[in-house]
């Protein structure tokens, strides 16, 4: 059963279908920061939401057969001095499986010391079946100091779907 | 068989400069090549793009960009904004953009980014800089309903105070940024993306992207939105749960932290796009 709906927009129409059948598309997202996070780390380490607080993750159960489209990026700044990071998206099978992927970066410089936005958008594949958890990390390339203020923002997605 | 996305995620590997002022085919390096996904669609369904690329001006201007991508016949907007030049020490700037694509018939199309330019200043996609772009076939009639609104301003679009405003295509009776979901499932939840782009003028202030559902606000993104030269990108996305089957619509506001971010804020492109999920 379908029927379909349209919008008239800036750019022409955009279209939505009623589906009889759910989408199986699976997904969570996050989370605001409790405290400043500030690393100056040159390899990955977790972002977290406070000081010595949690990780900004999410899980899925993976069949094995499925790509996992990994969304994240936040609002950051940098505090004592200027950089560059990259933020990246460590999956674990928890059975040893382990990889880090760099998903965007994220520059300073010295006159221009604001709060910015940065996102990336990496399919990953290959992913065997089993549990997966998710989660942002940050690393710095060129020396710097990098915070995570309170009240910003870190999101994180992951999504997956069979057709 | 998984879901019917395709993707490109790759650091550049050098600047990639441009003058154009009409489009072109954005590529991965000086001479390099373009930045494509080839995708494969029923005859029914529609094409989601995102994409997400960072730059700046090479010299002491500030050129508007626009990113925009192509299905092998025809451009699309995407999001605009404007970036910093070097001489200013700016750091790369982050250029958003989603566009819903309808119409296309079954078949396999190659879709390619593409940039232009508002001056004949040198800009450039930065070495280092990760560009994102990513298609997927959303509307299939069983998999992923989809809504989406792209909206690139050719006048400025005016907020005051610190509460939420709706983000239209104008200010004065301008259209809201919305995308327009019938909802199939009353236990699915929507994934909602938004993006805007601009500045506060006579002062730099903390701006947040929100989004409007029914009654409630969903923040979803801070952006410090600098007076002058360069244009503060927001981007954010929440996963609304709780929604009842039928007609839901999101709208896009905005908001800053005092009250000075007054009628001379001015942004450049918007979107929004909302997906339903599992």
């Amino acid at each position: 059963m379908r029927s379909a709906l349209a919008q008239h927009g800036q750019f022409g129409r955009t279209i939505k279908r009623i589906t009889a059948a759910p989408p199986v598309t699976w997904f969570y997202t996050a989370v605001v920061a409790v405290t400043d996070f500030t690393t100056t780390s040159t390899s990955y380490v977790d972002l977290l939401d406070a000081a010595a607080g949690n990780p900004f993750t999410v899980t899925a159960t993976l069949d094995g057969t499925q790509d996992v489209l990994i969304s994240t990026g936040g609002s950051y700044q940098h505090s004592a001095s200027p950089g560059t990071f990259v933020i990246g998206v460590e999956a674990d099978d928890g059975v040893g499986g382990v990889t880090d992927y760099d998903i965007t970066l994220f520059t300073t410089r010295t006159n221009i010391n604001v709060r910015r936005n940065t996102e990336g958008q990496k399919l990953l594949t290959g992913l065997a079946a089993g549990n997966w958890t998710f989660t942002v990390r940050v690393k710095v390339v060129t020396p710097g100091t990098f915070t995570h203020f309170v009240g910003d923002r870190t999101f994180i997605r992951a999504l997956a779907c069979d057709l | 068989m998984t879901a019917n996305v395709k993707n490109y995620h790759a650091a550049q590997a050098g600047n990639f400069s441009f003058t154009s002022t009409s489009y072109i085919n954005a590529l991965d390096n000086a001479g390099g090549s373009a930045i494509q996904r080839t995708i494969t669609k029923g005859a029914s369904s529609d094409i989601l793009v995102l994409a997400t690329v960072y730059g700046a001006a090479t010299v002491n201007v500030n050129p508007t960009i626009t990113l925009g991508v192509n299905d092998g016949t025809t451009d699309y907007d995407l999001g605009r904004t404007r970036w910093e030049g070097t001489a200013l020490s700016s750091p790369p700037g982050m250029l958003p953009g989603l566009r819903l694509i309808t119409g296309l018939g079954a078949g396999t199309y190659t879709f390619t980014l593409r940039i232009k330019n508002s001056v004949a200043f040198a800009a450039a996609i930065l070495s280092g800089t990760f560009v994102s772009f990513t298609v997927i076939e959303v509307n299939t009639g069983t998999q992923i309903n989809c809504a989406a609104m792209t909206h690139l301003y050719t006048a400025a679009w005016t907020t005051v105070g610190t509460g939420y405003n709706t983000v239209t295509t104008q200010t004065v009776a301008g259209t809201t940024i919305r995308a327009a979901l019938t909802k199939a499932g009353a236990g699915t939840n929507v994934l909602v993306r938004g993006f805007f782009t601009g500045a506060g003028t006579g002062v730099a202030i903390l701006g947040t992207l929100g989004i409007l559902n029914s009654a409630t606000d969903y923040d979803a993104m801070t952006t410090l939105l600098r007076s002058g030269q360069a244009h503060s990108p927001a981007l954010g996305e929440r996963l609304i749960t709780g929604l009842a089957a039928g007609a839901q619509n999101f709208d896009l506001r905005a908001k800053c932290t005092a009250s000075a971010w007054n009628a001379s804020a001015n942004i450049h492109s918007a979107g929004i796009v909302a997906l339903e999920v599992g």
